[in-house]
């Protein structure tokens, strides 16, 4: 067996060595997807115990309180935070009171961030990777259809009108936003529907079209807006991953999950859709049907997101490429592939936007303004090289 | 089988463009389809792959209208190779082949064992094992062409539908693919039609041939009959000169000069 393998790697063998051979490269794949998964793990696992605050609240901490095991007051000798009343010796209130505040920083705030981080990851890369093939353009992103601008525009008119109210636990800029992102994604079906061919550049054009004008209607109210709704049009933009109020995140979850599972149900279909319209429908594909209902899950996914999160950008611009050249081209493993790399890159770089800001703040000895380093900045500064770093090498080979 | 009557077929600008064409494709028949640029041969052929639908008449796959089929059914009884072949390379052969399996299967991520042995057994036929783990793009055209057949036969069609699968090939690489399909339509009783502009590979490797000219039917039946130089000048436009090679029964066209429009030679 291990002389056939060897055999088939070279590439040629006889039927049992080849088969030999896929089976290699499957599991080659296997391993590769594993390792991402587990380095995601650890990243949740340690998130507990990274944050804004300088705290002593570590992650084992964190886990130790929320999984109840016992912490025993020696253990926490030395602790300025357990150390409420500054003595130097911990008593047994003020362990419990640290068990509280453990559990309180690491998994309410911390760990649940870090879960958006991973949910939101997990979409734009998925969201991202799947644009890409169906536009056949390396360039295409969730937000090419302009659906961060619908949705940015929508919020922005919430704010100039001044419809802050919440409904049904659900802010209404949200909803606003949520009402502009699905409005441009149905303005550009609508304008494709014409031909029964619906041809991706078309669809394309439509949509970057509908989205610089949706980026021009964007200056039009901040230009008509006073400094205090400015102040917020532009805190907004900035892209935040505040963790979600329970209602928040009870809407996002139905709206992204069905796209990941749909996205992953296609992905066969995919493949064969790469081959070009002409192969893929004589193999049995639906193209038209394929184009719509992967732009219509992403659509709403995405949606979903700027209304929450912001716009957040370069995640489903780099992510599927980090993918490809980890895992090949086959979209049965480079969309779970992407989906675990989007994960991990976004609760890395939300870990980024928390320490910088408390880094800078420390170096420079003073507080700086935000407790955290804008998202979309810090995806921004981490994306780009990579993105430009992986232009270069294509345009060099 | 495949049949067609009295198929027409056209687009906005040339509503008349094909038609009318009667044709019954039945196992074990090779057909070429030959005739000029823009005689409509492509058209006819993806009106056969259910791509088009005709304007008027009716295709059928073993006695039911093809449009009625369905789409995963037709895919797995008719396979159909474009002429421009893949716009995506960054598969591999052996991927690139396993996706011919695509209609068979019904759950499942991922190809079965079986599914491995088909395009393997595919693989073999063509001659492309050897380079199955190299990518699709770094292949030469020829090998790369024979790739693309193999996936065609791992799609295990009772009909293989081919657009010019030898263009831009070299004189290997020409009869290699035309021999492969001759070997299926008479070994594994398949049917096979072929749109090619070459004439002689059509009347040495071909049990039938359609002669198209300006969308009409000039002529269909055996290639002796059909190939003969007093049917194709007029079609082509060209004096042509015929000869025997050795002392086999084929005979060879070759085009000599430009056909002036009283049929003399210029």
């Amino acid at each position: 067996m291990g002389f056939s393998r060897v055999k088939a790697r070279r590439g040629r063998g006889n039927f049992v060595t080849a088969s030999a051979a896929n089976q290699v490269g499957m599991k080659r794949y296997a391993v590769r997807l594993g390792g991402a998964l587990a380095f995601l793990v650890l990243l949740l696992i340690a998130s507990p115990g990274v944050g804004t605050e300088s705290s002593s609240v570590g992650w084992w901490d964190a886990w130790r309180a929320q999984l109840g095991l016992t912490i025993s007051t020696e253990q926490l000798a030395g602790s300025a935070l357990a150390d409420l009343d500054g003595d130097g010796v911990i008593s047994g209130d003020e362990r419990d009171g640290f068990v509280v505040l453990a559990r309180t920083i690491g998994f309410s705030q911390r760990f649940a961030r870090s879960l958006l981080a991973l949910q939101v990851g997990i979409t734009l890369a998925l969201c991202g990777a799947t644009f890409q093939v169906l536009f056949r353009n390396p360039l295409a992103t969730p937000y090419t259809l302009g659906i961060a601008s619908g949705g940015s525009l929508g919020a922005l008119i919430a704010l100039r009108v001044g419809w802050m109210g919440v409904v049904a636990g659900v802010s209404m800029m949200s909803i606003a936003s949520f009402g502009g992102a699905v409005g441009v994604v149905l303005l550009v079906l609508f304008i494709a529907r014409g031909s029964r061919r619906l041809t991706s550049n078309e669809l394309l054009l439509a949509g970057v079209t509908l989205g610089l004008f949706c980026s021009a209607m964007m200056v039009f109210v901040t230009a008509i807006s006073n400094e205090r709704v400015t102040f917020v049009i532009v805190r907004w933009m900035m892209g935040s991953l505040d963790p979600l109020r329970s209602v928040e995140g009870a809407m996002l979850f139905p709206m992204i999950v069905p796209a990941w599972i749909v996205l992953m149900l296609v992905s066969r279909s995919l493949n064969q859709y790469r081959l070009g319209d002409e192969l893929a429908t004589s193999r049995g594909v639906n193209v038209l049907w394929l184009q719509l209902v992967c732009v219509g899950v992403c659509s709403l996914a995405t949606a979903a997101i700027v209304a929450q999160c912001g716009p957040i950008g370069f995640v489903g611009l780099v992510v599927p490429h980090i993918a490809g050249l980890l895992v090949g081209n086959d979209c049965r493993v480079l969309l779970p592939a992407s989906a675990i790399i989007g994960g991990a890159f976004l609760i890395l770089c939300d870990w980024a936007s928390q320490v910088s800001m408390r880094v800078a703040g420390e170096v420079m000895g003073r507080h700086l303004g935000s407790a955290t380093l804008p998202i979309g900045v810090v995806t921004a500064i981490v994306g780009v090289p990579i993105f430009l770093i992986l232009l270069r090498r294509r345009l060099g080979s | 089988m495949l049949q067609l009557d009295d198929v027409r077929f056209g687009f906005k600008s040339r509503p008349d463009f094909l038609g009318p064409v009667s044709l019954s494709v039945c196992p074990g028949e090779c057909w070429a389809i030959v005739g000029p640029n823009g005689a409509g041969k492509s058209t006819l052929l993806r009106l056969m792959a259910g791509l088009h639908k005709p304007r008027s008449g009716r295709i059928s796959l073993d006695g039911v209208k093809l449009s009625r089929v369905g789409v995963r059914g037709r895919a797995k009884r008719v396979a159909f190779m474009p002429q421009a072949t893949s716009q995506s390379h960054d598969f591999n052969a052996r991927e690139l082949v396993l996706m011919g399996r695509f209609p068979h299967r019904s759950l499942g991520l991922f190809e079965s064992a079986g599914d491995v042995a088909i395009a393997e057994r595919a693989m073999t036929r063509t001659e492309t094992l050897c380079f199955a783990d190299r990518l699709v793009a770094t292949l030469s055209g020829g090998e790369a062409q024979r790739v693309h057949l193999a996936a065609a036969l791992a799609q295990e069609p009772g009909l293989l539908l081919l657009d010019e699968p030898t263009a831009s090939l070299d004189l290997q690489h020409q009869i290699s693919i035309f021999s492969i399909l001759k070997e299926t339509a008479s070994r594994d009783d398949r049917a096979v039609v072929v749109v090619t502009h070459d004439v002689n590979l059509a009347a040495n490797y071909c049990t039938h041939v359609l002669l198209l000219h300006e969308g009409k039917v000039v002529a269909s039946g055996a290639p002796a009959e059909v190939l003969s130089p007093e049917r194709l000048e007029p079609v082509y436009g060209v004096k042509l000169a015929e000869a025997r090679v050795g002392d086999t029964e084929q005979r060879w066209v070759f085009p000599v000069s430009k056909r002036d429009a009283d049929g003399g030679t210029s």
